[in-house]
């Protein structure tokens, strides 16, 4: 689905309503399949930039489409036939400690299960293949069937993430994936969301703290700071120079960003396991 | 200080020799209680009466008060993700909260007075007060105990495109699920002690049998209603922590 704003204002909803905006003036243009990095520091308005995005927060004003409609002009029917069609990932997912894995994997294919359907799955798993599929990708195949309260931070985000590979939608929109991850099974997860998204289709939009996996894997990257659009570059025209700029006085987040050894050798790895998943 | 007064709160009279008297004697009537087979038989018969009436009020009560409290929270509100809650969500909820205020703030002895002149005496009267007041509080606590738990698997569930009655069981039960068996064996604990106060206006079960033991002075028989009681409330205290360790 093409994406499109323009001269987006939004607040986040917690603010007063004459605080600061989270997003202001905004306009950009993502075309369906394509994959787009935005880095900023913290406090930029990318995670509010997704959670417009993700039709969970309004904009003030501006402008916004997805798939060629406005979400807010949809109704209720509309609207959520469209987040079916919308996967957002957030930094921390939400996942409920006694669940089980496979049951908080499947809740990415309710919105194509009939009530009795989602609460037959509860019982009895429907979606278990495609769940150890997905989980296989991020090295977690042996987890289907514990609970998620078993589960370590890193692993747990890497559900969060096989969640969009369990989702059958055409947006995935992942806020910060690599928090809580270790340099090389951030290399492995951002390599097999983008593999898994070409193969699809889909169109991936994902904030980053690490700029040097925005620059080296992603195709396109924007700048964010204060709400505003810095910089909308192709990965090879983001110089050092702009990267300075966009993080100037946040130096420290530029300078974390782990570099590990041995990038470009697993950057040649063949695709081994990747998840075959039908969507109705 | 002044609740104590507005009570007439005095321990004093407690102490004074004429009241002291009385008190003796009251006590000393539940001495010894009576163990006569045919009374605990009795007493058997009558305490299931009494767990009777408290289960079957309490499972109407959850036939009605679970769907109320789904319906009433709004932690499954759409038109809340994003900004106000739409009007007529918010009429329908409050609506039910009202509806909840009204079934509980009358006191299940008053209900079980009304249903008494209705269905006559006996359990049944008990059951339907029992069912009443407890769908009023269940329903009440549910909502508050789902909307005060961690709601952003099911946020993130309506945000997804899914069903409010799938983020309910995808999101809030699994996240609430301890918290709501151990109220509700908490409750029906509750349920119990009230089915057993409410044999005292003919409601049948360990109540009536009260009611008639202490009519008569039998200060003996007393006692071992008062034990029997006291052994159900333990044994549904244990029923609760075998549930709750079941479900941790």
């Amino acid at each position: 689905m093409e994406i499109l704003l323009e001269g987006l204002d939004a607040r986040h909803r917690a603010v007063a309503s004459d605080g600061p905006k989270a997003l202001q003036n905004l306009s950009l243009r993502v075309q369906a399949g394509s994959h787009l990095a935005v880095i900023g520091p913290s406090g930029a308005g990318k995670t509010s930039l997704l959670q417009i995005l993700a039709t969970g927060l309004r904009p003030l004003e501006g402008r916004l489409s997805i798939g060629g409609a406005d979400p807010w002009t949809l109704g209720g029917t509309g609207l959520k036939r469209l987040r079916s069609r919308i996967f957002y990932a957030p930094q921390v997912p939400p996942l409920p400690p006694r669940q089980r894995v496979v049951t908080a994997l499947s809740s990415a294919r309710l919105p194509e299960l009939s009530l009795a359907g989602s609460i037959l799955n509860l019982i009895r798993p429907q979606f278990a293949q495609q769940g150890y599929q997905a989980l296989c990708a991020f090295d977690l195949g042996e987890k289907l069937w514990l609970r998620v309260d078993r589960l370590s931070g890193g692993e747990r985000q890497r559900i969060g993430l096989a969640k969009a590979f369990m989702s059958c939608a055409e947006v995935w929109l992942v806020d910060e994936p690599l928090s809580a991850l270790d340099p090389k099974r951030s290399q492995q997860a951002i390599e097999a969301l983008l593999e898994e998204a070409t193969r699809r289709g889909v169109t991936l939009i994902a904030t980053l703290h690490q700029v040097e996996v925005a620059r080296q894997m992603f195709p396109r990257v924007i700048g964010l700071r204060e709400g505003q659009l810095r910089f909308d570059l192709p990965r090879e025209s983001v110089t050092d120079a702009a990267l300075r700029e966009l993080y100037n006085q946040y130096e420290y987040e530029l300078e974390q960003t782990p570099v590990g050894p041995g990038r470009e050798a697993s950057l040649m790895l063949p695709a081994s396991n990747s998840p075959v998943i039908a969507c109705r | 200080m002044p609740t104590f007064y507005a009570v007439e709160f005095k321990p004093w009279v407690f102490l004074e020799p004429q009241n002291l008297k009385v008190t003796a004697n009251f006590l000393g009537d539940f001495f010894p209680p009576v163990f006569q087979s045919e009374f605990l038989l009795l007493l058997l018969k009558d305490a299931w009466t009494t767990i009777a009436i408290a289960t079957a009020g309490m499972a109407l009560a959850l036939v009605f008060s679970v769907p109320l409290s789904i319906a009433a929270s709004s932690a499954l509100s759409v038109s809340s993700l994003t900004g106000p809650m739409h009007p007529v969500g918010f009429l329908v909820r409050q609506s039910i909260r009202w509806l909840l205020i009204v079934l509980r703030s009358i006191p299940e002895l008053v209900w079980a007075l009304i249903f008494v002149r209705v269905v006559g005496l006996g359990p049944a009267a008990g059951v339907l007060a029992i069912a009443v007041t407890y769908t009023g509080m269940l329903g009440k606590i549910y909502g508050e105990i789902l909307e005060s738990g961690d709601t952003q698997t099911s946020r993130a569930i309506l945000v997804g495109g899914g069903g409010r009655l799938q983020a309910f069981s995808y999101g809030l039960l699994p996240q609430n699920a301890t918290e709501l068996l151990s109220y509700s064996v908490y409750r029906w604990e509750c349920a119990i002690r009230s089915s057993a106060v409410l044999g005292f206006v003919g409601a049948g079960g360990l109540g009536q049998q009260m009611d008639a033991s202490m009519k008569m002075f039998n200060g003996g028989e007393v006692a071992t209603i008062l034990m029997v009681l006291m052994l159900l409330v333990a044994m549904a205290d244990q029923i609760s922590s075998w549930m709750r360790r079941a479900v941790q």
